[in-house]
């Protein structure tokens, strides 16, 4: 008896084996009862099949001709070496050539010596008799438990009435992406192997397996291509029982019959003029496209599941650029960052975890464990639908689609930006700070006097000095205070000397405030600095509070200009201009003096601005913030002056306290102001040094482009 | 602050020691109380500007006239009573476009008394302000002070040109990079940048002192509530 | 059609008139020109005053809204009606300068925003410590230095002033006079021109912040 060869693995191996012993594949294939007396009809089968192969053949490819004479110098070892049960080959990786050789080679046919298959068997009959053995097949049938990818329903292909070419092209083929046609594959996976099985030699499928259902597996391994060997005694059989109208081809010239998946080979432009043949829609289109439909419009108008349509829609504008970057390696890189994350156990349908984990029963793969689940959906039998305009989903396709369309949503969805590493407050350091500056203050108000009076006359106390000592006695002074509350103790101790000289004139002052509460401030400023220093100035008696000026710098020009038609009243309701003291007083050029009191810089530049022209410059002093001197500067240091004076916060005015010999409000606060300030200092140089040696440290991240801004 | 009742002096001290205490605790976090103080003082410093916009403005200039001499005064307010009357409309989110006159007329008022005070108070002195040091001839220093004058007008001039270099940006492209400044626009903007950060440094030092005041004078609140205290228990 | 005639070109007109009336105002000195820019700034002042108003309706209509839904914030809602009802009538009421409206700003205005001033000063100088960390550059070393020397500057350093960083000849005035002067002038002129070119827009109708 003569040694098998694995159609795996191309080793010899004893012929009493069933399972080879270098792969553990099947030898003998469960479905063929041995029947005795094969063994030549065999091989004559295998002589005569040799004929196609003379190198004058020209139906088969450069490639398939190198490949077979490989496997015929292979083949014409001693029969006793196989006998020594020595392999054939080296024992080595297999390749693609090994595959192919194996899938043409006679050893396989010959290990079935003792009965001849059914579709060998068909082959070489004529027409007439080709019933006979497929009615016995259909006994056996019967007997034997049949693999599944041979239960096909036979009658399902007179069923479905062939498709015209526009039906196919509108299905388009699985060409370099695995998934590119995710969205109808599960429609077309479970009809599309019976397709490909039930096509005649008289309508060879135009679309080859390479383009249309092969797994992404096949077509990145083509030596698993000897899976396809398979599927021809399949067609041959088909053919042999349709013979009307396809005369089955003479024994021994079986290979003349191409198979479908030869048909796109390189080379094969003979097939060409079988082009019209060609365009009939392999079956597993005519589950998915009812058999009317034509054009483009009436495939739309199909109604698809409620749910497909809304994830269609969903996707459809990211999917053609998500699925060219979803090779294998980035799917591949997709379920390890899942991995990774952990969300594989909770998102992963259970059928899709026992497929990684189940071993693979068929194929190439047999054996392998944790293969893609290419095989259920490409070998499972299924009937055509009957209701063709319905998409039938398995469980198990419509889990992979979900999953996969899963995929691409999380590939859409902007990933979460990773907490900041940026450091919280600081908040023990701001509580320092909080502190010791309290403390400071305390200290300062506590143990004053402590520190110096400022001695030195500025320039702006000496002109603010200067008008108020030019102003008559009883002079009408006009006020603008746009201070808020925060701001109050400042203001106060800026101008406490200032109003306490004019007072002691006898001034009358004329308030007005630009914001809602300066008017609150201005009553409760002129109260203050009249308490602090013994006068017992009154509202009516020592001032007239206009109240609010709304229309900001508008309301500024407005009010410069008539100054009783904007705000003829009081704050509190009373006539303001009834007083004879404002007798005479019809525009802001009427007061002797006019002093700006503000905290806010930019009002402080509005007031210079609105009141250019209608005040003369001589007799306009600011008394403002600290903060708004550095504004108000560059108007004062001009030549000629817009301003006649600056008053800048508590330093002016414990300096005017000193100079008139009245010491008030700024030089309570002087001693306390002075220390804190030095502790204010002393942390920001301390606290600054210590940060930009944390940063020098520790590393500093490069600002990032668009937000250092 | 004194009031009539040295009581009502006494509790007001105490609130006004216990509203200190609460904004303070906000260093160390937002809480409840802290928020319930923000818009209590919002609800006050709302009433009190309806208040006195009402007494100042609107009563004045609105109905006053109208209450004095109704014929008269109805002709005076006519189109001002009109302009108001659309701006209520605004409240309305259906009826918002009625007020649209109003602010217009509003926004063309007011912003030509911002251009015309920017153009009148500012630019053309300013501009004149860092022209002037250069005019000797005009200059009333004595000659020994004018080359110092002049140094300062210099590094005045170049300050302000630099400074407002820094705010030019008009770029134009480039065939080996992105769009980018002519290179000496790009030299001015750097040495305008000093000086931008110098003049925002002493704003900012003016904010901490207006700030160390308000501080002082907290403390001193505080200590004097205490001491208040002392004497008066 | 009223609606879309009021938005564009009709509002468009409105600013247009208003604003070369008061802006011509400040260039040329003449009586009608001068009393209609009076009549319009009195109304322009008058409108600012309804705004003010409506906005503190709004503000009313968003706390009452609140206060009807009864949630957690409604208990803030409850206090600013709280002060704004106390606001009115110790305002009101009894007038601005009555000594209780004086008591509630001096025992609850003033110690709100002073305390809320010293919060703001402790956050000031938190991130002035923290700027070369945050952002190391010959600039940010400029403005830290430019702080401390004005806080120093302004002070006597325990009673005794440094000759030449402090007084009229000292370097800090100097820097104050000069090189502060320089900076903010540009600054202003900058300010200034911006103001213009954007008021100009507004005025010839290429911006409109008053409608569509």
């Amino acid at each position: 008896m003569e040694a098998q060869r694995c159609p795996m693995c191309g080793q010899a191996n004893p012929p009493h084996l069933e399972v080879c012993q270098y792969c553990q594949a099947r030898l003998k294939p469960l479905w063929v009862e041995p029947s005795e007396g094969s063994g030549s009809a065999v091989e004559d089968g295998i002589a005569r099949s040799k004929a196609p192969l003379e190198p004058d053949e020209p139906l088969v490819p450069e490639w398939l001709r190198t490949d077979r004479m490989q496997i015929d110098e292979g083949a014409s070892f001693n029969a006793e070496e196989l006998g020594q049960e020595e392999p054939l080959f080296p024992e080595e990786p297999l390749d693609t050539d090994d595959f192919l050789g194996g899938m043409f080679s006679d050893e396989p046919l010959g290990d079935q010596g003792e009965d001849v298959p059914e579709w060998l068997r068909s082959l070489r009959e004529d027409s007439a008799a080709a019933e006979r053995p497929l009615q016995s097949a259909k006994s056996a049938d019967q007997d034997l438990p049949i693999p599944f990818w041979l239960d096909f329903d036979e009658g399902a292909a007179e069923e479905v009435p062939p498709q015209s070419p526009s039906a196919i092209e509108k299905v388009p083929p699985f060409k370099e992406q695995p998934f590119e046609d995710i969205d109808i594959d599960s429609a077309i996976f479970p009809s599309e192997q019976e397709a490909g099985e039930k096509l005649t030699s008289e309508e060879p499928r135009a679309v080859s397996p390479f383009e249309t259902f092969e797994p992404f597996l096949f077509t990145e391994q083509p030596s698993q291509l000897v899976e396809d060997s398979t599927s021809e005694p399949e067609a041959a059989e088909v053919s042999s029982k349709e013979g009307k109208t396809s005369p089955p081809a003479a024994e021994g010239d079986w290979m003349s019959e191409i198979p479908p998946w030869l048909e796109t080979l390189p080379g094969e432009e003979w097939m060409e003029s079988e082009t019209a043949e060609k365009e009939i829609p392999p079956e597993f289109l005519q589950g998915a496209v009812p058999p009317f439909v034509e054009t483009d419009e009436e495939l739309s108008e199909i109604e698809f599941p409620a749910w497909l349509d809304q994830v269609e829609r969903s996707i459809e504008p990211e999917l053609d650029t998500v699925i060219e970057s979803l090779t294998p390696p980035a799917v591949e890189r997709l379920t390890t960052m899942e991995e990774e994350k952990g969300e594989v156990p909770k998102e992963r349908p259970e059928a899709l975890l026992e497929e990684e984990d189940a071993v693979e029963m068929v194929g190439p793969l047999h054996g392998l464990r944790g293969v893609l689940p290419a095989e259920p959906l490409v070998a499972e039998p299924k009937k055509p639908s009957k209701a063709l305009s319905e998409l039938l989903l398995t469980d198990k396709q419509r889990a992979q689609a979900e999953l996969f369309l899963r995929m691409i949503e999380e590939e859409g969805k902007p990933q979460p930006i990773p907490p900041s590493r940026r450091a919280k407050p600081h908040l023990l350091w701001r509580v320092l700070i909080f502190l010791v500056l309290f403390a400071a203050a305390a200290v300062g108000l506590v143990l004053r006097p402590f520190s110096s009076a400022p001695q030195e006359l500025s320039v702006g106390v000496f002109d603010a000095m200067q008008a108020v000592n030019q102003l008559p006695a009883e002079a009408v002074v006009f006020l603008v205070v746009d201070i808020e509350g925060s701001d109050f103790a400042e203001m106060l101790a800026t101008t406490n000397a200032l109003l306490d000289q004019m007072m002691i004139k006898g001034a009358f002052f004329v308030v007005v405030s630009a914001n809602q509460t300066g008017a609150l401030q201005a009553d409760r400023l002129l109260r203050e600095v009249s308490r602090l220093n013994g006068h017992k100035v009154q509202p009516s008696s020592g001032w007239l509070n206009l109240g609010y000026l709304p229309g900001g710098v508008a309301g500024m020009q407005a009010f410069a200009q008539s100054l009783p038609q904007i705000l003829p009243n009081t704050v509190d309701g009373e006539a303001a201009w009834q007083d004879k003291r404002l007798q005479n007083i019809r525009s802001l050029a009427d007061f002797p003096l006019v002093i700006v009191i503000t905290e806010d810089s930019t009002r402080a530049r509005q007031w210079i601005e609105q009141l250019k022209g209608q005040v003369s410059e001589a007799r306009l002093v600011f008394a403002v913030s600290a903060q708004v001197e550095p504004v108000l500067r560059p108007y004062y240091e001009a030549n000629p002056r817009h301003i006649q004076s600056v008053l800048a916060g508590i330093r002016d005015g414990a300096i005017y306290e000193t100079q008139s010999a009245r010491p008030g409000w700024a030089m309570q606060l002087w001693d306390a102001y002075t220390l804190t300030a030095l502790v204010a200092a002393g942390l920001i140089i301390l606290g600054a040094l210590v940060y930009f040696l944390i940063g020098l440290l520790v590393g500093r991240k490069p600002p990032v482009e668009g937000k250092t801004s | 602050m004194t009031l009539e009742f040295p009581f009502l002096d006494l509790l007001g001290g105490a609130i006004g020691v216990l509203l200190t205490l609460l904004v303070f605790s906000s260093l160390f976090g937002d809480h409840f109380l802290v928020r319930l103080i923000f818009y209590g003082y919002v609800g006050i410093m709302a009433g009190f500007s309806v208040v006195i916009t009402f007494n100042s403005v609107i009563f004045p200039l609105l109905f006053q006239p109208i209450l004095e001499e109704p014929i008269d005064g109805m002709v005076q307010v006519a189109i001002p009573l009109l302009l108001c009357g659309l701006l209520v409309f605004k409240v309305s989110t259906r009826f918002s476009w009625v007020g649209d006159l109003s602010l217009a007329f509003l926004v063309g008022a007011g912003l030509a008394a911002l251009v015309g005070g920017a153009i009148r108070g500012t630019l053309m002195p300013q501009i004149s302000a860092v022209i002037s040091p250069f005019d000797l001839e005009r200059s009333s220093l004595p000659p020994e002070e004018r080359l110092p004058s002049l140094v300062q007008g210099f590094v005045i001039l170049l300050g302000t040109v630099t400074t407002l270099t820094y705010f030019h940006f008009g770029a134009r492209p480039r065939a080996s990079g992105p769009l980018r400044r002519q290179e000496w626009i790009e030299t001015l903007s750097w040495i305008g940048q000093f000086f931008i950060a110098f003049a925002l440094g002493l704003i900012f030092a003016g904010l901490l002192k207006a700030g160390m005041v308000a501080l002082v004078e907290r403390v001193q609140a505080l200590l004097n509530f205490v001491i208040t205290l002392q004497r008066g228990f | 059609m009223m609606q879309s005639f009021l938005r564009s070109p009709f509002s468009t007109l409105i600013t247009f008139i208003t604003g070369m009336v008061v802006l011509l105002g400040y260039f040329i000195d003449v009586d009608p020109l001068n009393v209609l820019r009076s009549r319009f700034l009195q109304w322009t002042v008058l409108l600012a005053a309804v705004a003010l108003m409506l906005g503190v309706f709004n503000l009313m209509r968003v706390h009452w809204k609140r206060l009807k839904e009864s949630s957690i914030k409604a208990i803030y809602s409850f206090a600013f009606f709280g002060g704004f009802l106390l606001a009115l009538a110790v305002g009101g009421l009894l007038g601005v300068q009555h000594s209780l409206t004086r008591a509630v700003i001096d025992f609850v205005i003033i110690p709100i925003e002073t305390s809320l001033f010293v919060v703001i000063l402790v956050s000031l100088v938190y991130a002035l410590t923290r700027l070369l960390q945050s952002r190391l550059s010959a600039f940010s070393f400029v403005f830290l230095v430019t702080v401390v020397f004005s806080i120093i500057g302004s002070i006597p350093l325990l009673g005794i002033e440094i000759p030449f960083l402090q007084g009229g000849d000292g370097i800090l005035s100097l820097m104050t006079r000069v090189l502060g002067t320089a900076g903010v002038r540009g600054l202003l002129i900058g300010v200034a021109l911006g103001s213009v070119l954007t008021g100009i827009r507004v005025l010839l109708g290429l911006d409109r912040p008053y409608g569509e």
